[in-house]
């Protein structure tokens, strides 16, 4: 993405911010509440118009018809809600998603049988997401973005509702991804968790970016400003 | 797309056929057995309103209007609106935007012009009723070409839905079609001349043609109306699926919102919730007024803040205020004109209260931020509202005195106009307290009841302060236009008298804790 921006009103949520990813790495964008992190992430994956600028996914322009089905179809994302159909299982949600983004193959049955046990959600498969719980939501979400190809994995603030065993999943998933090629953006307060996955960081505040390099440089950086605690 | 729909509808079986004929077998039945004596009652009451000069003098600004409403519901659902997993599920897969579109937009635009017709088949009623006909041709010429309106309407609607250039550019034209409708009714009733002009002014004018026209004239009408509304279709096919993600978001957000709060029956939060979709209504600014030092004026110096933030909304207050005076003056004899002018006025002092509305969406703030009571605090929020439609009141009688166009006994109706606008801006804070939900005592005395009185009792109360309001503006007006001044002392007595009355009520509003 080169120079977005991004205004709500007089509000500037996102000003000039300048990202490439390559693939197999993981970029985390760090920021306080309301630094812009998530408009960031809302506006590559095509949710929100920028004001100013351009996003690029995979060379496709995620904004404009028809290049943006190109764009959607390499960009995968988890919000920071789950978004989940009332009427839908959680079986049906992954065979949904895996019909729409043209996975018909004979052995979509047996990937989606292997994420749903990967994470943890074999025995609730056939549960509807009001029966489901927060962390159960976020997993099933989180499923929809892995059963389909992508090229760009987007994470918005991942972490919120899982329990720590199923933190460590999601590292190791997006470990994987990684080494599959996959690059990762995500957002999060947990600077622990991005410890183990980010190779690079962006801190944002008042939508402009305060620092940016390797993800130690930046934690360090962040913990000698006070941003992230010394204990983190 | 066939593969996604084909696994949706394993998932989620359609109904049969017969149970989806239900609802026709229903309808069918009802109009089998009720349909004559509906007929008859309607054709009669229809045929004293909706008679052939009626039509030709008010039929094209209200077709304009309605075509605008079409049009302007783009700007806040739509033909084409997703549920919000449909968003990220169908929106968020490489799937063609344009064939994803095309069944909802279809639907939303046969639903428009079947809407459309039925309305031109009940005009159609009236117009035919008290033995006056209508030639078979030309009724089927007008529903067709009232039917071609509505496909028009939701047409501009669907390009409003899908660009914000569209959105914007129907929202400044608002107040402007408002004025042209305005002008239209002007034209239709100045004589033959002003009449065709209207008629032929565009498609609002065209679509009427049928019932009103020249025998000749009707079909040519209805051949251009079908050229512009096939031209707009068109536009609007080639451009569906353009519409953003982020448009399409704001619109499933709004839906979801808009339906919880009706399932609340809580009128104020479906229209929260729909009108925060469009583009902005206006432009904020921050008025440079400095706080006043009395404490009593807190109140009054927020709600001036508010208004002055908004320009627009003042001046649709005033403009509405001024209009509604003008026509309680102009027409002071007719008192259904008069009854519309207070309605005018009430809608302008409605226009300025949207702080009051904002304390009773959160009774709890007045508690934290101030210490007067909420009674007294409400009362406070009709002041602004009450001294703008008194000062744009007073203007317009001003002028119409000036131009010399006041009624017979016209000083003292003037004044009685002016004097009911305190009552008038007091009912609008009365009914703007109530935050758009019916009360729990309102929905414990109809739940239940299958006399038919509960929609009634529910209609009462939605309207008793909008008919109180009318009765201020008009009564005394009317009394005075229609018999002298002789009454004139008492009628003033009760204008003064009222707006204490009504400030009381106003002050013994409380919300639970």
């Amino acid at each position: 993405m080169r120079g977005l921006v991004r205004r709500y009103g007089r509000l500037v949520g996102l000003d000039g911010l300048d990202l490439e990813l390559q693939a197999g790495e993981c970029v985390a964008l760090l920021g306080a509440n309301g630094s812009g992190k998530s408009t960031a992430v809302r506006t590559i994956a095509g949710l929100l118009e920028p004001s100013e600028g351009s996003v690029r996914v995979g060379g496709h322009d995620p904004h404009v018809e028809p290049e943006a089905e190109a764009a959607r179809a390499a960009l995968a994302l988890v919000p920071d809600a789950p978004v989940l159909y009332d009427d839908l299982t959680v079986r049906q949600h992954l065979e949904l998603v895996a019909l729409a983004h043209g996975v018909v193959d004979d052995g979509v049955e047996g990937r989606i049988e292997q994420l749903l046990e990967r994470l943890g959600l074999t025995a609730r498969a056939e549960f509807l997401p009001a029966e489901l719980s927060r962390g159960m939501r976020q997993k099933t979400a989180l499923a929809c973005a892995l059963v389909r190809p992508a090229r760009l994995l987007v994470l918005d603030e991942p972490v919120v509702g899982l329990d720590p065993p199923s933190q460590a999943l999601l590292a190791e998933l997006l470990l994987e991804a990684k080494a599959r090629g996959i690059a990762v953006l995500l957002t999060t307060h947990q600077v622990r968790f991005a410890d183990g996955v980010a190779d690079r960081a962006v801190l944002l505040g008042d939508g402009r970016v305060l620092d940016r390099g390797r993800w130690g440089d930046v934690r360090a950086r962040a913990a000698r400003r006070g941003w992230v605690p010394e204990g983190e | 797309m066939g593969t996604i729909r084909a696994w949706w509808r394993a998932v989620h079986p359609p109904p049969s056929l017969l149970k989806r004929l239900e609802p026709v077998y229903y309808v069918v039945i009802a109009l089998a057995i009720g349909g004559p004596f509906v007929y008859g009652t309607a054709s009669t009451a229809l045929a004293e309103v909706a008679t052939p000069r009626a039509v030709a003098i008010w039929g094209p600004s209200v077709a304009l209007l309605g075509l605008l409403a079409l049009a302007r519901w783009g700007a806040v659902q739509g033909p084409v609106v997703f549920s919000v997993a449909d968003v990220a599920h169908l929106l968020g897969a490489p799937l063609r935007r344009a064939e994803l579109t095309l069944g909802r937009l279809v639907r939303s635009l046969l639903t428009a012009a079947g809407g459309a017709a039925i309305v031109a088949a009940v005009v159609l009623i009236g117009i035919a009723g008290d033995d006056r006909g209508v030639a078979v041709p030309r009724a089927a010429g007008f529903i067709v070409g009232v039917g071609l309106l509505g496909l028009l309407g939701m047409a501009g609607a669907s390009l409003v839905e899908g660009s914000r250039q569209w959105d914007r550019g129907t929202r400044r034209a608002a107040w402007p079609i408002f004025a042209v409708a305005v002008g239209l009714v002007v034209l239709g009733g100045s004589g033959a001349t002003g009449r065709h002009v209207a008629l032929w002014s565009g498609p609002w004018g065209w679509a009427v043609l049928p019932l009103v026209g020249s025998s000749g004239a009707w079909p040519a009408a209805l051949a251009l109306l079908l050229v512009v509304t096939g031209g707009a279709l068109a536009l609007a096919l080639a451009r569906r699926g353009r519409c953003s993600t982020e448009r399409h978001m704001l619109r499933a957000d709004a839906r979801g919102g808009a339906v919880a709060a009706m399932y609340s029956m809580n009128a104020r939060y479906v229209r929260r919730n729909l009108t925060r979709v469009s583009v902005g209504p206006v432009t904020t600014r921050r008025p440079g007024l400095r706080p006043p030092r009395s404490a009593r004026l807190a109140v009054a110096w927020r709600d001036a803040v508010a208004a002055l933030a908004v320009p627009q909304r003042l001046g649709e207050a005033v403009v509405l205020a001024a209009g509604g005076t003008l026509v309680c003056l102009l027409n002071g004899s007719h008192p259904v004109a008069v009854g519309v002018g207070a309605l005018a006025i009430y809608a302008g002092a409605a226009r300025l209260l949207e702080p009051l509305r904002a304390e009773t969406d959160n009774p709890s703030r007045v508690r934290v931020l101030l210490r007067a009571p909420m009674g007294r605090v409400l009362a406070g929020h009709a002041l602004v509202p009450a001294l703008v439609v008194l000062a744009a009141s007073l203007a317009a009688a001003a002028g119409c005195a000036v131009a010399g166009a006041l009624p017979r006994h016209g000083a003292a109706a003037a004044l009685l106009t002016v004097a009911a606008t305190p009552s008038i801006t007091l009912c609008a804070a009365l009914s703007s307290r109530r935050g758009g939900q019916l009360p729990p005592s309102v929905m414990a005395v109809t739940a239940g009841d299958t006399t038919g009185l509960s929609g009634a009792l529910i209609v009462g109360w939605i309207v008793a302060w909008p008919a109180l309001a009318i009765g201020f503006g008009a009564l005394p007006v009317s009394i005075i236009v229609r018999h002298g001044t002789a009454a004139l002392s008492q009628l003033i007595a009760l204008l003064v008298c009222a707006p204490v009355a009504l400030t009381t009520a106003l002050s013994w509003a409380r919300f639970a804790p």
